[in-house]
């Protein structure tokens, strides 16, 4: 049975700091003790009083160097004494630079101990929410006399503060539609724990993200986003307008991966939150992202480190391989649910494919023809529900007025007709997809043996920092694509060892998602930079090589289907290579998946054509450990079979 | 043209309805929230795309108030508390709560109630929007109505309805 322990004081406003409890039967001796260190929060003059206020030196040591202080503080260690941040913003450091935790520490609890003013926002314990709350809850002799943290109005009228004590971590999957969105977003919602909607439509989304100018030219954003170009900070805005945004006009599924946090740490999280709201830092698209700050989050309420200190990326998937480990190590559930929250158009998918075939052809020809008179009474409710939520879909991407005027005729005439029949269709919501935690890990190592049809044998061993493949089930970054980088292939053949190929950068989007529109296809494409010894006209050299292919794609069901027109280019002497590519990629199980792939290409004298067929198939057999089993038919047929580790 | 016709219908909206005095939020006429609140000015100023909303929305969110004065909001505190909320989600999201009254349930419309604080009635609430929106329909109003004046059926509805 929760215990709700809530003071209804509405003139101290102070509902962030009454601690409901809301998890576990509390001890008699608990409850007392919790409420013990509330009346400490509400009224700390009275309990701090008999403190001594002059600390001894070695007081203030202990305080500043622990794990909590760094991270509140956003203050690395680093070799003889010094520390540094990624904050930009001078306000939010109480002492002066160079800042040192020390320094910090004794800055804080004397701007802590300034009596109240008529501007109470600008009170270091306003500004410093989180400090002032962790000191004062650990740390309590080391304040003195303070005011309280109800002087704080605009803190303690935050919605957030007010709203419940649901907190969830939002994964937005990946969208190749901005560089910057490739392997998927990260965010922040705190709503109430009985929220009507699993959306949290109601709920504040919290984000972290980079001030981009508008208009800024790609090029200079991609350069500016990896080279530390811009600003970043958390803003906090109501979560349906993000929803709208990710799930409509983007097209992207999410998870909610409800977060099992005490009260405590609940506000503490939120507390940290606001001292941020102004406060710029540094933003690096690779590392130094939304999953980044928000895992800073994390290990500030959880601490513990979870964030790797010697990587060159880190993205939101990472965090949720963390929270894994955390939760394997500590024994205990760090996430109470996961909530897969389909997109718009994912969701229209569904619901047409449960369509009889007879109303998909009927809604089809609507679709092409989007007239009211063209619906009628015969159309069934699950039609009717179908086209209702599809319309809005239609209109938004609609750019020709008559059709955006028809298609709001048809809308209306649909809602009429579904109102009319006044029955409730039972929900239909069993589709999920797995949540990215769930993934493969993108760190590869590979060992390969082939045999050709000649009777040569060879190994390989590959090496990837960094690999999402098509036959993997991206969980949710990368969604349909593939992207792999810095692969170094080390071959041994004949008692010959040698690097066979370096992939710098391999990038495609090859997969497509069944279309409700009759042969719709979707856009799909390839590229990659890379050095290798294949070349026809001088095979053995290790050199540079560029590849560029466009096309299409459909989905059906888990199979898609590609064509491409591809164009190679060997940089060393800039020969060509032109050819045309069919190919299907398709995950029929959860843990298994295939390819197969066919090309015919010509040099650039069209002298000589080289036809090629590739198969592939891959079981999974647990998050670290994947076979792979491929044949390839040349100038003379291969067999590969391989074993890859994944961390 | 679409901006003028929405400002225009908006002020006789206003007009129409004298403001009256209530004392909670749930009781409040959507012009009242309209009006007081200056949503016409945030919706409706011309610059109608997503980033307005969206900077007046933070203001509210993070600062609550006092960030508020520079964006058309007369008072952000006095209305987040007494229907703003409520009647800006309605605006920003009327397609799907509209797909949602018709259908009989949804996430948008239990949100939309939700935010007047009226959980417990949603089912009723619903049979209300229903049978409103089919006079309006069978009597040819809705068909004529700007999103506004949709908006404000809806928020109206629930507002004087819901018993809590």
């Amino acid at each position: 049975m929760a215990i709700k322990l809530s003071l209804q004081s509405q003139d101290l406003k102070m509902q962030f700091l009454l601690l409901k409890y809301t998890s576990e039967p509390l001890s008699p001796i608990s409850a007392i003790f919790r409420s013990l260190l509330f009346l400490t929060l509400c009224l700390p003059t009275i309990s701090t009083a008999q403190e001594d206020p002059a600390l001894a030196s070695s007081k203030y040591t202990e305080i500043a160097q622990n794990p909590t202080w760094l991270r509140l503080t956003h203050l690395d260690k680093r070799a003889f004494g010094r520390y540094r941040t990624d904050i930009q913003s001078a306000e939010f450091f109480l002492s002066k630079p160079p800042y040192k935790v020390q320094a910090e520490l004794e800055a804080t609890i004397s701007a802590f101990r300034q009596n109240a003013s008529n501007d109470n926002e600008q009170h270091a314990i306003c500004r410093f929410p989180a400090r002032y709350y962790w000191l004062k809850t650990t740390f309590p002799s080391a304040l003195g006399d303070t005011p309280p943290l109800s002087i704080c109005k605009k803190l303690i009228d935050w919605p957030a503060m007010k709203s419940g004590s649901a907190l969830n971590l939002v994964h937005v999957s990946g969208y190749m539609g901005n560089p910057g969105s490739a392997f998927g977003h990260l965010l922040l919602r705190v709503g109430k724990e009985d929220n009507p909607s699993s959306r949290g439509l109601l709920d504040i989304g919290v984000n972290f993200g980079a001030k981009i100018p508008q208009g800024e030219n790609t090029l200079l954003y991609i350069l500016k986003g990896i080279g530390g170009g811009y600003n970043s900070s958390f803003s906090a805005d109501r979560h349906y307008l993000r929803d709208h945004v990710y799930a409509a006009s983007e097209s992207r599924d999410m998870w909610a991966y409800e977060l099992n946090l005490t009260e405590e740490k609940r506000q503490l999280l939120l507390l940290h939150l606001w001292e941020l709201r102004d406060t710029a830092f540094n933003y690096f698209f690779l590392k130094k992202n939304c999953a980044w700050r928000i895992a800073q989050m994390l290990e500030l309420v959880l601490n513990e480190d979870i964030l790797p200190e010697h990587r060159l990326y880190y993205m939101p998937v990472d965090v949720f391989h963390a929270i894994e480990e955390i939760d394997a190590r500590r024994n205990h559930k760090l996430v109470n649910r996961i909530t897969f929250l389909p997109s718009d158009k994912r969701s229209n998918t569904l619901s047409f494919g449960r369509l009889p075939i007879a109303a998909q052809d009927r809604i089809r020809y609507l679709i092409s023809n989007p007239r009211a008179e063209n619906l009628d009474m015969t159309f069934t409710t699950p039609s009717l529900d179908f086209l209702i939520d599809y319309s809005v879909q239609a209109m938004a991407k609609e750019q020709d007025k008559s059709t955006v005027e028809n298609w709001k005729k048809l809308r209306q005439k649909s809602l009429l007709l579904r109102l009319k029949t006044k029955s409730r269709q039972a929900k239909v919501n069993n589709f999920q997809l797995p949540p990215p935690g769930e993934g493969l890990r993108h760190q590869v190592l590979k060992l390969s043996t082939i045999e050709e049809e000649s009777g040569r044998q060879t190994t390989e061993l590959s090496f990837a920092p960094f690999s999402y493949e098509l036959l993997d089930r991206n969980r949710g970054s990368l969604s349909n694509g593939e992207f792999r980088g810095g692969v170094f292939t080390f071959s041994n053949s004949d008692k010959n060892s040698r690097l066979k190929s370096i992939d710098v950068l391999k990038i495609a989007r090859l997969r497509g998602m069944t279309s409700i529109e009759r042969q719709r296809l979707d856009f799909a494409w390839r590229g990659g930079l890379l050095f290798n010894r294949e070349w026809r006209t001088d095979p053995g050299r290790l050199r540079p090589q560029f590849n560029a292919a466009i096309g299409s794609t459909i989905g059906k069901g888990k199979t898609s289907l590609y064509g491409l027109l591809e164009l190679k280019s060997n940089l060393q002497n800039f020969e060509l290579q032109s050819g045309v590519v069919i190919g299907a990629v398709s995950l029929p199980k959860n843990k298994w998946s295939l390819s197969w792939e066919s090309s015919i290409r010509w040099d650039e004298h069209k002298e000589h054509s080289l036809l090629q067929h590739n198969f592939s198939t891959r079981y999974r057999l647990n998050r670290a450990h994947a076979l792979e089993a491929s044949h390839t038919r040349q100038e003379q047929k291969s067999w590969k079979l391989s074993y890859q580790y994944r961390w | 043209m679409r901006i003028i016709k929405s400002t225009l219908t908006a002020a006789i909206l206003v007009a129409a309805m004298p403001l009256t005095s209530h004392a909670e939020g749930s009781s409040r006429e959507f012009a009242d929230v309209y009006s007081e609140c200056g949503l016409g000015g945030m919706i409706f100023s011309g610059e109608s795309d997503s980033n307005v909303i969206l900077a007046i929305i933070s203001n509210v969110t993070w600062d609550l108030g006092t960030t508020a004065h520079s964006s058309n909001v007369s008072s952000a505190e006095n209305c987040i508390t007494r229907g703003s909320t409520s009647a800006l989600f309605i605006m920003e999201n009327l397609p799907q709560i509209e797909g949602d009254i018709a259908k009989g349930e949804g996430e948008h419309l239990a949100a939309a109630v939700s935010s007047f604080g009226c959980e417990s009635q949603l089912q009723s609430l619903t049979s209300e929007l229903q049978i409103k929106t089919i006079e309006s329909i069978d009597t040819g109003v809705y068909a004529e109505f700007t999103e506004l004046e949709k908006s404000a059926q809806i928020f109206d509805t629930i507002s004087s309805s819901c018993t809590i």
